[in-house]
């Protein structure tokens, strides 16, 4: 009997072990090598810094950045900007294709088609359409006269209102979809009884449906924020950071403090304090799960 | 020695003779041939002279029997992978093409070879034509040469100049209306305000009137390179230095912040008036689009960006344009940009890569690279005058050397470099004005350099 | 009557709206399609054309002439592995999460979430360090190692919900049958859920093919795949928009394709099991 038990014990260790394994080697070690240049000066513009042992002044130097700050600013608008849209397109845009009959699978189909675009290409998609002179924005608005800048990546607001605009572009399918898996696994019993009761469609929305669905969309609003937190492909190659730091979400400034200026160490102890945020969302996102399977 | 003897004594001198000469004439033969089967990886930038360089590899390849690895790429990409391959000690690249600004960064962080023990190797003097007397010194100089040693070779060198359509300048109805606006024949700037005028007056609108002939799309008097990128940062430098201004003073102190400085990024950023719309997309090759498309009347280029502007099946204007020198201001003023080639020290071909920049380097493959495009180095092909001939850009290039200067290639610079774009970048997007983000880049200099300052040796 | 017209009337509605709202948002990605058959004049005409004559330049310039070939090979390779690894690791990990529960399971979750919400410039910076002292970088190797693991999280939670779904009662009765648990893993579990399975693969190689920053960093010249290789697109000679469209077409459709086979799984994928599809 006893040796069964741990036979059972050594067999799920052993299912475990590759995926751990793996996991403790590609990101385990990388965030501990992390930590550990951070203590230092390394940067290229030193010669011989990487030896010079600098304790937490990396750190504190963070706090004093005035461009690590205004990347958070960035990253906090365009996060909640992105966020709070995408669930409200995404709930309407759901609601409405779940009342759909006939041709919802194909609909639902093309309504994903931007999710599935790589980052990258939806940057240089939109790249190309904004392109002040043969672009197919500027031409709209040449055409119709509408009263909008024909160079709007020139202009820090809105550079950062495109960068907003494509990433709602290619996630909103993720919210409809979400929120229509939520919507097709609704129990029927309420809106029976609604029924029975005569409640209006309206009411029937606002007190049965939304808040059955609640649970869904606050996770996804969570995992969306979160994503949206790791932006990256879309600002580096539709602008750069630009123009001035208008659109440099973290993540940028993060990249070009280490692959650009060669800060190492500083880029370091950045993606040390990113890590952090990000955990602490993650630890959000776990809690909720476990309070939904329960 | 009796008749008999002196016959077997000269046919003997005669044996060894000829023996000798055929085993020196094969040796110098093989020579050539000495690190054959290796192969080496160069990396450089996508650029004119690149491609053209890349065309001639097989010769190389057939000559020495040494195979080439080219990779290229546009200059983010390019600096990025060499630095890191470098900082890593991956021996991955043997021979790398980096902006000379790098030139102290690789230094002093121990990446790069001195040139002097190659240089002085005979063994390794296995390209015929090439004569490292043939350099011109200043270029070389600037490109490679740290605190008194050569480390790198002049890869592919440009200097930026004034581009201007020559069609428009000369255009009669043109001439008229602009000596009846301006009181004054239109020519070439020579100054600031000419600049402007010029500028100002070829800016127009779809409808208007352009050479005789009614445009169907707006015209701009100029373009800037406004992204936040290091070309502007190249493109600026022309108006500061021409301006009086600077980054360092001939003592080496910090003047970034100086009244000439502002002025001339106040002119920068007026220039954007009249430039097509998303200047802070612009890096050197939107502006050469701009140029093949024909509506741009004037600026400043890289001179290695013309044979783009020039050839007939990408561009609109290819002939009519005509190149001179920045206007003067306080003082004249051409960026000189180089790119050098560097052994890194983790190269395990060091040898084999200098067989291959010394072929580089010989008459025939600087000839045929300045063709395409490239700058050369060589005094040689420099003065040639077939090139003069064919080549349109080629005289105002000339000139743009002789006035031209470098930007410091301190080990500091690529982050001055990255603080400045961003400064320069929040001015032309209205963010910010001239004085303030000048200001603010002096702080950051100071910042950076603190106790290495004044700044002697750049 | 009047609830059928009624009900009628918001159907069309309905249609009318979702129709109006592909409309606007598929144009993008339409124009890029159509950009990638079209010559460089076409392209840059004002007013946009939407009749011309379609060219195979921009592929045949793209893929032929200046090797995105290779890098398609790249991509396809760098996919195929790294989910095949991914999966051979982590589905035991994910069967040992349904069928076998332990007390250090909250952890060992958390630990898997926290690899998934990890920005990738985090790990991108010391793994390039790492991955260059044992010579990985620019290898196949190295950008394997690095998307297996990054899909090992995703593997793991969408397996467990398909193994969960599949009775105990089953992996009993083949223990009793005298199967080893290895065995029951191997020959019951996994053929149970060949539509997870599926499902996962597809997701795993659609993350890995659209990858981007882990790429850059770490692939080379020749190992790069797709998406690395585009901006050398970006040239001073112009930019080449043709060949941005064309590559950038390839780069989507067959995600496209694939994912209107997993639709159905698509909500489980993407919160990792947590949403049932």
């Amino acid at each position: 009997m006893r040796k069964k038990i741990s036979n059972n014990e050594l067999m799920q260790k052993l299912f475990h072990l590759p995926t751990f394994l793996v996991l403790t080697a590609i990101t385990l070690f990388p965030i501990i090598y992390s930590i550990y240049i951070s203590f230092f000066g390394y940067t290229l513009s030193k010669p011989g810094s990487e030896k010079q042992f600098v304790g937490f002044q990396n750190f504190i130097n963070i706090f004093s950045d005035a461009g690590f700050w205004n990347s958070m600013l960035v990253t906090v608008k365009f996060v909640f900007g992105v966020t709070v849209v995408q669930v409200v397109f995404g709930l309407v845009i759901a609601l409405i294709l779940n009342s759909i009959v006939k041709g919802k699978k194909i609909l639902t189909s093309l309504v994903m088609v931007p999710m599935m675009v790589a980052p990258l290409i939806v940057g240089l998609m939109y790249s190309f359409i904004l392109n002040p002179q043969f672009g197919l924005y500027t031409f709209f608005i040449d055409y119709f006269n509408l009263p909008l800048t024909i160079s709007p990546l020139s202009s820090a607001t809105s550079a950062l209102i495109v960068m907003m605009i494509t990433d709602i572009w290619e996630w909103t399918p993720f919210m409809v979809l979400m929120i229509l898996a939520a919507l097709q696994s609704v129990p029927v019993s309420p809106y029976e009884a609604a029924m029975i009761d005569g409640a209006t469609e309206f009411q029937t929305l606002r007190y049965i449906t939304l808040p059955l669905i609640k649970p869904v969309i606050l996770v996804a609003t969570i995992l969306r924020a979160m994503e949206a937190f790791k932006e990256f492909d879309k600002p580096y190659i539709l602008t750069g950071g630009g123009p001035g730091a208008a659109t440099e979400v973290i993540d940028m400034f993060t990249y070009r403090e280490a692959f650009i200026n060669f800060n190492f160490s500083y880029a370091a102890a950045l993606s040390l304090v990113l890590f952090i945020l990000l955990l602490a969302g993650g630890i959000l996102y776990g809690r909720l799960i476990m309070e939904q399977e329960k | 020695m009796s008749t008999r003897q002196k016959k077997w004594f000269v046919l003997l001198i005669t044996v060894i003779t000829i023996t000798g000469l055929v085993i020196f004439g094969c040796s110098a033969a093989t020579d050539t041939k000495l690190y054959a089967g290796t192969t080496i990886r160069v990396i450089a930038e996508t650029q004119n002279p690149t491609l053209a360089l890349e065309k001639l590899l097989p010769e190389f390849e057939k000559l020495t029997g040494i195979k080439v690895e080219l990779t290229y790429g546009p200059i983010d990409s390019v600096v990025q992978k060499e630095l890191l391959a470098l900082q890593s000690e991956t021996g991955e690249y043997d021979v790398i093409s980096s902006p000379y600004e790098f030139l102290g960064s690789l230094v002093e962080n121990g990446y790069v070879q001195p040139l002097e023990p190659l240089l002085n190797n005979t063994n390794l003097n296995v390209i015929p034509d090439f004569d490292q007397e043939d350099f011109i010194k200043g270029m070389w100089s600037a490109s490679g040469n740290w605190e008194g040693t050569y480390y790198g070779i002049p890869s592919n060198t440009c200097i930026m100049m004034l581009f201007y359509r020559k069609d428009l300048f000369e255009n009669p109805a043109e001439k008229e209306a602009f000596i009846n606006k301006y009181g004054y024949e239109l020519e070439v700037p020579k100054s600031w305000n000419q600049y402007k005028d010029i500028v100002q007056f070829f800016t127009r609108e779809k409808g208007q009137m352009l050479a005789g002939e009614k445009l169907d799309h707006d015209f701009y008097g100029t373009t800037i390179a406004g992204k936040r990128h290091i070309a502007m940062m190249c493109e600026w430098l022309n108006y500061a230095w021409s301006f009086g201004g600077g980054i360092f003073d001939k003592e080496g102190n910090l003047i970034i912040d100086s009244q000439e400085n502002v002025a001339a990024l106040d002119f920068f950023n007026e220039m954007k008036k009249y430039s097509p719309p998303g200047v802070s997309n612009n890096t050197w090759d939107e502006v050469t689009t701009q140029y093949q498309q024909g509506i741009v009347a004037m600026g400043i280029q890289w001179n290695d960006c013309a044979p783009s502007i020039e050839d007939p099946e990408t561009s609109k204007v290819a002939g009519k344009m005509g190149y001179g020198a920045i206007p003067i201001g306080e003082a004249p003023a051409a960026h000189f940009g180089a790119w050098s080639y560097f052994i890194p020290k983790s190269s395990k071909n060091p040898e084999a890569a200098w067989i291959f920049l010394q072929w580089a380097n010989t008459t025939a493959v600087q000839k045929r690279i300045a063709l395409t495009g490239g700058f050369p180095c060589l005094k040689s092909v420099f003065n040639d005058p077939e090139l003069l001939q064919k080549l349109p850009y080629w005289e105002a290039s000339l000139e743009a050397y002789k006035i031209s200067s470098c930007r410091p290639r301190i080990p500091e610079w690529n982050q001055m470099n990255s603080d400045m774009v961003l400064e320069l970048s929040k001015v032309i997007s209205g963010e910010q004005n001239s004085q303030k983000a000048l200001t603010e880049l002096k702080l950051k200099y100071e910042k950076l350099l603190k106790d290495k300052l004044p700044i002697l040796y750049q | 009557m009047n609830i059928n017209k009624k009900r009628v009337f918001k159907n069309i509605l309905a249609y009318t709206f979702i129709i109006l709202f592909l409309a606007i948002t598929l144009t993008p990605y339409f124009w890029l399609i159509v950009t990638s058959f079209k010559t460089r004049m076409d392209a840059f005409t004002i007013p946009p054309k939407l009749i011309f004559t379609p060219t195979f330049d921009n592929y045949r310039t793209a893929f032929l002439d200046k090797g995105f070939l290779s890098n398609f090979k790249n991509s396809l390779i760098v996919a195929i592995f790294s989910t095949f690894f991914s999966m051979v690791v982590g589905l035991p990990s994910a069967y040992a999460f349904s069928r076998f529960p332990m007390k250090g399971d909250h952890f060992l979750y958390f630990y898997l979430l926290a690899t998934r919400f990890t920005p990738v410039i985090v790990l991108a910076l010391p793994l390039y360090m790492i991955m260059s002292k044992f010579h990985l970088l620019n290898t196949f190797t190295g950008i394997i190692i690095a998307h297996t693991a990054f899909n090992l999280a995703f593997v793991v939670w969408m397996m467990k919900g398909f193994f969960d779904a599949v009775p105990a009662e089953i992996d009993d009765a083949s223990r009793v049958d005298g199967c080893s648990r290895l065995g029951t893993f191997l020959r019951m579990a996994i053929p149970l859920t060949i539509n997870g399975l599926a499902a996962t693969t597809i997701f795993c190689a659609i993350n890995s093919w659209n990858e981007f920053l882990m790429a850059l960093i770490l692939t080379g010249h020749f190992t790069a795949t797709l998406p690395v290789a585009i901006p050398g697109l970006l040239t001073p000679q112009g930019t080449f928009w043709g060949q941005i469209a064309a590559v950038g077409s390839v780069i989507t459709i067959p995600v496209l394709v694939l994912s209107i086979v997993v639709q159905k799984y698509m909500i489980k994928g993407m919160t990792f099991g947590a949403v049932k599809g």
